[in-house]
């Protein structure tokens, strides 16, 4: 068993009838949970829905809750589930298949500091690609790489939140990581980056 | 890409992700310092991953927390696993319940069962010679019509669910949102039920 996290010591005084506790779950990881919903749906409105609804769940089972795993993993688990039930949906799949960028979708700045103008474009540019290169990989590739290099979950967390094996995730994500560099080095050539 | 490339380009991402053991993390140490290629490589993940993270600031919209406390609070009172209404309350929800199935099955029997009783007898039948030669008195034909089929199977507005008991059903658990051992109860429940009504 892994060693109790704050996380789990929360969820087990939320199972206690600690309800400040789950509101700090929510408050810790509902953003996260929320960014990760949003790469896979690629709907802010249906995320935002999704996130509400993984909480619930999580408010509904308390009782049942057993510390086996990090609380995020389970979290996790809970919000791919949704989200795949969510992109099963006849008019989701759909949506889910098209590659059309948002329109007017502002991408986010990722200087912060007084950046000159074209740093800006660029980043904004470069963002934006990104973001249409990461909704074009399949689901599950996606899904692999966000939980592991941007939310920090383990190759057995991913693999336990994607109900499939280490080594399958241990593909997913390199595939994917390679997609995205490649994809980014062939529109980028003169910067040779990802 | 060949397949050996692909197997050394995968334990370089894994690498990246801190998932090899100490010897597979020392074959790829060794690799990065001869490898230009392998180091433009790990770079090229490395600043891959930061982008990602930069991607999308984990920011929640005001008032998601206020909007989940709502759905929190419009939740059923959480309840102990075995602990259910009691037991007089279930069996009126299930009456009610069975009744509103009985009627429903009713309502969609109704028109055929009509249809067998009235079309093919009265046409097939030889009217008497009395009746062939002047309309039948309404007296007559409800003597002549055949047998109805028995009707006390089927509800009577009596027997339908008032919309109080409706109401009930409602607010106890339906079907769907039972477990499988809580709806073995219910079916067993109303095993009794018919049981106790048989006997």
């Amino acid at each position: 068993m892994q060693p109790i996290d704050d996380d789990v010591r929360s969820m087990l005084a939320f199972r206690d009838g600690d309800e400040r506790a789950f509101d700090a779950l929510f408050r810790r990881w509902a953003g996260p949970v929320l960014r990760y919903l949003e790469r896979l749906v690629r709907d802010r409105a249906v995320a935002e829905e999704l996130v509400q609804e993984a909480f619930l769940r999580v408010h509904r089972s308390r009782e049942r809750y057993r510390p086996d795993a990090r609380f995020s993993t389970w979290l996790y688990t809970i919000a791919t589930n949704l989200a795949r039930n969510e992109m099963r949906r006849p008019f989701r799949r759909a949506l889910h298949e098209s590659t059309d960028p948002e329109p007017g979708e502002a991408p986010r700045e990722l200087a912060s500091t007084g950046p000159a103008v074209d740093d800006v474009a660029h980043a904004r540019r470069t963002s934006a690609e990104l973001e249409r290169a990461l909704e074009e990989l399949p689901e599950r590739q996606r899904a692999a790489l966000w939980l592991s290099a941007v939310e920090g979950l383990s190759y057995a967390e991913v693999a336990q939140a994607l109900e499939t094996t280490e080594k399958s995730v241990k593909s997913l994500v390199h595939r994917a990581r390679a997609g995205l560099v490649d994809r980014m080095a062939e529109a980028h050539p003169e910067r040779g980056e990802a | 890409m060949r397949d050996d490339e692909i197997l050394a380009d995968e334990r370089l991402s894994a690498y990246v992700d801190g998932e090899l053991d100490a010897d597979a993390r020392a074959e790829v140490e060794a690799l990065l310092r001869r490898s230009p290629e392998a180091r433009v490589r790990l770079d090229r993940f490395l600043a891959l991953d930061r982008s990602l993270r930069e991607l999308a600031p984990a920011e929640l919209p005001p008032g998601l927390e206020a909007s989940l406390r709502r759905r929190i609070d419009a939740e059923p009172a959480a309840r102990p696993r075995r602990a259910g209404p009691p037991r007089r309350l279930r069996r009126v929800a299930l009456a009610g319940f069975a009744a509103a199935a009985a009627a429903a099955l009713a309502l969609a029997l109704l028109p055929r069962g009509q249809s067998r009783q009235e079309d093919p007898p009265l046409a097939r039948q030889a009217p008497p010679p009395e009746l062939a030669r002047r309309d039948p008195a309404p007296e007559q034909l409800a003597r002549q019509a055949p047998p109805r089929p028995p009707t006390e199977e089927l509800p009577t507005p009596e027997d339908l669910p008032t919309a109080a008991e409706l109401l009930l059903v409602s607010d106890l658990e339906a079907p769907e949102d039972l477990e499988v051992i809580e709806l073995l109860d219910w079916l067993g429940e109303l095993d009794a039920l018919d049981r106790g009504g048989r006997g």
